[in-house]
């Protein structure tokens, strides 16, 4: 089956098939279709339901904001066909104040996405089970992402002027059925509790015990908020609320010139920061048309294995930590702390190193580096090993993540999780593998997977990925073709300093591209990568200027967090620990 | 002077140096599970204060005495003021019994190194106290009272969860860590601790041997009541955030904190006078110095408390339930049916039996659950007790 046939299938509705605008690979691995906004639902429920279609992912679903132009809105729909690997891609135009029928019948992940969507756009979907805000305060007013949103600071509330900033009736009456001020001052704890998790409300109004796991617990990396309602100390529901470090990352970026933007991207997965910058170029690049030398391609390929292997690091500590095993929590750092020596040897950073730029690298290895990786090569094994020995048999560690945490296969596709989590229930789907980017096809390296899709198998599918990454530093490191590490277009890339006393042009560059920028092609590009947490990719709007128009990153962690309730259901407190652990979220991505 | 009064004074400075022992003990004990966690894990560990870092506990200690002591609005007040003193003060009673030394002679009079120990003197004689380990056991399911306690009046829902797990979960490990204790006493054909420790001179062999089941049982359940990892679930600092002292701030907060080390050196205590021989060696040493040898054994029980945090994940609370129940009771009230059997059908050389048989036992049952444990797990649970889920499980009615 090849996405060409899509629209002449007969379960494919009528609507569909008489699509405004198509467009795709020639074999029709690729494709992208735009359709009427009627049409969206029965042509997702099609392909998702067809046998030959399949389209069982969905990757993702955002918007984007044609600001002055009707219709306003532009709803983007990216799904994929796994493990067959056929990706396609859906634009549907709403206009303001009208609504798309909801996809979340169709996939569960689609839930959050869609709430994401009508919070920073404020596009609404019909028979959304649940739309409320997500990433910003229920008391916002406004909708972000939308253009003529003003990119300003939020003016902090005081008693002189709490009234001047928000709305306060406006707000109650959308929100509580315009409950009296006063009152909700009264019972403010109990509705802010309970807005974040509106569901949870009747558990301990049944007189459960609802408990408030975050924002500022231990275990929840950082400031995800799980609401658990228990039974004794069995969960019988979850859910979880986000937003808390929500940085407007996505706003920002569209008022600055791209190579700026990038350095708000190593803010986003803070464990990975150069595997940001590398999926933030690559759409770029795509655009602008441009071919990175093959060094330049090693390097990034190396820096990200290393990279990888930092976040598995954070991963197995945080996770031994949060199980009780405190030791392997600062082995975990003693090892990193050599990877970071390289980010730092490398760029003078040793987390927000913005070293993967538009067109190469930022300046090519410096002495030594080549020494440091070849240490690290040669201590790190053993001391994986190590790691190995302290948990892989340990009763106590098996008995915490045997058989916890399950989730099967079709509702690990059906909420869009991806990664090892995926791997883990036997699936071997890797970008890396499938759609190959930059150089990673020349690479030897297999894809570990799991069997039993619990806690214990995603630690296992970690451990190996280590394992893999070393081998592909080791042979990156091995074959690191000679020649340029960047693109020799001056203006893109910033031109060699000693071209600067011989020549005008170099010198006009200098200027220019730091503080104007380039210009990138009108059009849109998105390219996969595979994150430590799954398919991470950035979504690059041009309008034809220096600034991305729209800049949007696909989140593994955000995806995956909703299956939280589903893998926890019915285990007891301390398993959400490890369930957490094994998610590996970073809130920094899944808020942005 | 009436003997009376010298009774009532040489037992004073045994308390207070008693007394002082353990309170020494415990910032030592601070200061020595820092130092060696932190060579476990590649750190330093405390170094600023005093010479590598010796005056630390003393600094922690003044910190949290400074430190304001908050009371949450919604307490009730007089059982959380209570709760901190409910847990420590059976934690000190306890080393009432405990035997540092042998009998002391000084003239006439001639007195045991314990306090509530034998003396003898002209026109007086105290016996030890009979009832001797049963008031260690006492006692410290006396201290689950203040766990409880302090986490149902904190009025913070991980509170109560940590002082829930607590309760059952020191209700269970009495049971295995008293009977466990019961192999010995047969053994020994005595309550009385200083007793104990004798019977194992006289044998000339520490009960370790003969007891290895009993030691090993006593051992993890020891740990489990006292509430120390693997097994500190009450507390369990990355589910709930501390359990019962939540919400407990400066000092009240150091009682908790002092209790369970005063715990951790008792049970370590009765550990060493009851498998590894107290405070005799195996030859007639002198008795100023038996003390010494006293601290090194239990030091060593310390230290392996302190090693074994270092190293593993903590249990689950469910888990730990059914190890308490369906694995150390059973085992331990087998190894004390082994005893009974080896005493009443070889009552001429019982203890060279008993050796043989027990540490053949120890052995067996070693490897009978570490095999259980580790293979039974991986094969049985993927099929039968893989938990898939649906909404309508668990009680949730939609």
């Amino acid at each position: 089956m090849n996405n060409n046939e899509l629209i002449t299938r007969d379960t494919v509705p009528e609507a569909a098939r008489s699509v405004a605008e198509k467009a795709g690979t020639p074999e029709g691995r690729e494709m992208f279709l735009r359709a009427d906004k009627d049409a969206i639902l029965p042509l997702c429920r099609a392909l998702h339901d067809d046998p030959a279609l399949k389209y069982n992912f969905l990757s993702d679903i955002t918007a984007v904001d044609l600001y002055k132009q009707e219709p306003r809105f532009e709803i983007v729909y990216r799904m994929y066909s796994i493990p067959d690997g056929r990706r396609l891609w859906i634009k549907t135009a709403v206009p303001t104040g009208e609504e798309v029928e909801t996809v979340t019948s169709v996939w569960k992940n689609a839930d959050w996405l869609e709430r994401e969507v009508y919070d920073m756009f404020g596009a609404r979907f019909t028979n959304h089970p649940d739309l409320r805000r997500i990433l910003m305060p229920a008391n916002w007013i406004g909708h972000p992402l939308r253009k003529d949103h003003p990119l300003g600071n939020e003016e902090v509330q005081f008693t002189i002027n709490k009234d001047d900033i928000v709305p306060q009736t406006a707000f109650l009456n959308e929100h509580f059925e315009g409950m009296d001020f006063a009152e909700y001052v009264e019972r403010g704890d109990e509705i802010n509790t309970f807005y974040g998790a509106a569901n949870m409300r009747k558990y301990e109004q049944e007189g459960r015990i609802v408990l408030n796991m975050g924002p500022q617990h231990p275990s929840t990396h950082g400031v995800l908020r799980v609401i658990l309602a228990l039974e004794g100390e069995t969960i019988i529901d979850a859910d979880q609320d986000i937003g808390y470090i929500h940085t407007g990352i996505e706003k920002t970026a569209e008022s600055l010139i791209y190579q700026q933007a990038l350095t708000l991207t190593d803010r986003m997965d803070y464990v990975a920061p150069l595997m940001n910058n590398f999926a933030y170029v690559l759409p770029i690049e795509k655009l602008l048309g441009v071919e990175i030398p093959p060094r330049g391609q090693f390097l990034r390929v190396m820096l990200n294995e290393l990279s990888r292997i930092g976040s598995h690091l954070i991963w197995l500590g945080t996770h031994a930590l949060e199980l009780g095993a405190v030791s392997i929590f600062l082995y975990g750092f003693r090892d990193r702390e050599i990877l970071l020596d390289i980010f730092e040897l490398l760029s003078g950073q040793r987390m927000m190193t913005s070293w993967i730029n538009v067109g190469g690298l930022r300046d090519d290895i410096p002495e030594g580096f080549t020494d440091l990786v070849r240490y690290f090569l040669d201590v790190f094994p053993s001391r994986l090993d190590d790691y190995h020995a302290l948990l892989t048999k340990n009763p106590i560690w098996l008995e915490r993540t045997k058989g916890i945490g399950y989730l099967s296969r079709e509702d690990a596709l059906n909420y869009g999780v991806s990664g090892p989590i995926l791997r883990a229930t036997g699936l071997a789907w890797d970008v890396r593998k499938v759609w190959p980017y930059s150089a990673y096809e020349e690479f030897e390296f297999d894809i570990p997977t799991g069997e039993n899709s619990d806690v214990y198998d995603r630690y296992l599918v970690r451990m190996e990925e280590i394992r893999q990454s070393l081998r592909i530093v080791e042979q990156a490191l091995s074959k690191l073709p000679e020649g340029n590490y960047r693109i020799e277009d001056y203006k893109i890339v910033l031109p060699p300093r000693q071209r600067l006393d011989v020549s005008m042009e170099a010198l006009i560059h200098h200027f220019l591209v730091p503080t104007h920028g380039f210009f990138v092609p009108a059009g849109d590009a998105y390219v996969s990568t595979e994150s430590p947490r799954g398919e991470m990719g950035f979504y690059i709007v041009s309008d034809g200027g220096t600034k991305p128009y729209r800049m949007r990153m696909r989140s593994p962690s955000f995806s995956t967090l909703q299956s939280l309730p589903l893998m926890s259901k019915g285990h007891l407190v301390a398993d959400v620990v490890a369930i957490l652990g094994s998610v590996d979220m970073i809130m920094g991505e899944v808020d942005r | 002077m009436p003997e009376i009064l010298v009774f009532l004074l040489i037992k004073l400075i045994l308390v207070i140096v008693i007394f002082a022992l353990w309170m020494t003990m415990v910032p030592l004990l601070i200061w020595l599970e820092r130092k060696v966690i932190a060579d476990i894990q590649v750190r330093l560990g405390p170094n600023r204060v005093g010479p590598f870092g010796l005056l630390q506990p003393i600094a922690d200690a003044i910190k949290l005495i400074m430190k304001e002591d908050i009371t949450p609005a919604l307490v009730d007040k007089w059982v959380y003021g209570l709760a901190p003193a409910m847990l420590m003060v059976p934690a000190f009673l306890a080393i009432a019994v405990i035997p540092i030394g042998g009998v002391v002679t000084i003239g006439e009079r001639s007195f045991a190194l314990q306090i509530m120990g034998l003396y003898r003197g002209p026109g007086l004689f105290v016996p030890e106290l009979d009832a001797g380990i049963l008031l260690v056991l006492a006692l410290s399911s006396l201290g689950v009272y203040g766990v409880v306690l302090s986490g149902w009046s904190s009025a913070n829902k991980y509170s109560l969860l940590g002082g829930m797990r607590s309760s059952a979960q020191m209700l269970s490990y009495e049971l295995p860590l008293g009977v466990a204790l019961v192999g010995p006493l047969l053994l020994a054909g005595t309550l009385r601790l200083n007793g104990v420790v004798e019977a194992q001179a006289d044998y000339g062999i520490w009960f370790i041997v003969p007891q290895l089941v009993a030691f090993a049982i006593f051992l993890m359940s020891g740990t489990a009541e006292i509430n120390r990892s693997p097994f500190d679930l009450p507390e369990a600092e990355q589910e709930l955030i501390g359990g019962y002292h939540t919400e407990y701030s400066s000092f009240r907060f150091a009682m908790f904190f002092m209790a369970e080390y005063v715990n951790m050196v008792t049970i370590s205590a009765v550990a060493a006078t009851f498998f590894l021989g107290g405070y005799r060696l195996f030859f007639n040493d002198i008795v100023w110095l038996q003390p010494v040898w006293f601290v090194l054994k239990l030091m060593a029980f310390l230290y392996l408390f302190i090693w074994v945090r270092g190293t593993l994940p903590r249990v689950r609370y469910d888990q730990l339930m059914k190890l308490g129940w369906k694995v150390f009771l059973p085992v331990a009230l087998g190894n004390l049916l082994v005893t009974g059997l080896v005493i009443a059908f070889s009552p001429a050389n019982t203890i060279l039996v008993m050796s043989i048989v027990g540490a053949l036992l120890g052995i067996a049952t070693f490897f009978g659950l570490s095999y259980a444990i580790v293979y039974g797990l991986r094969r049985r649970r993927p099929e039968s007790e893989r938990r898939v889920v649906e909404p309508t499980r668990a009680g949730v009615s939609e």
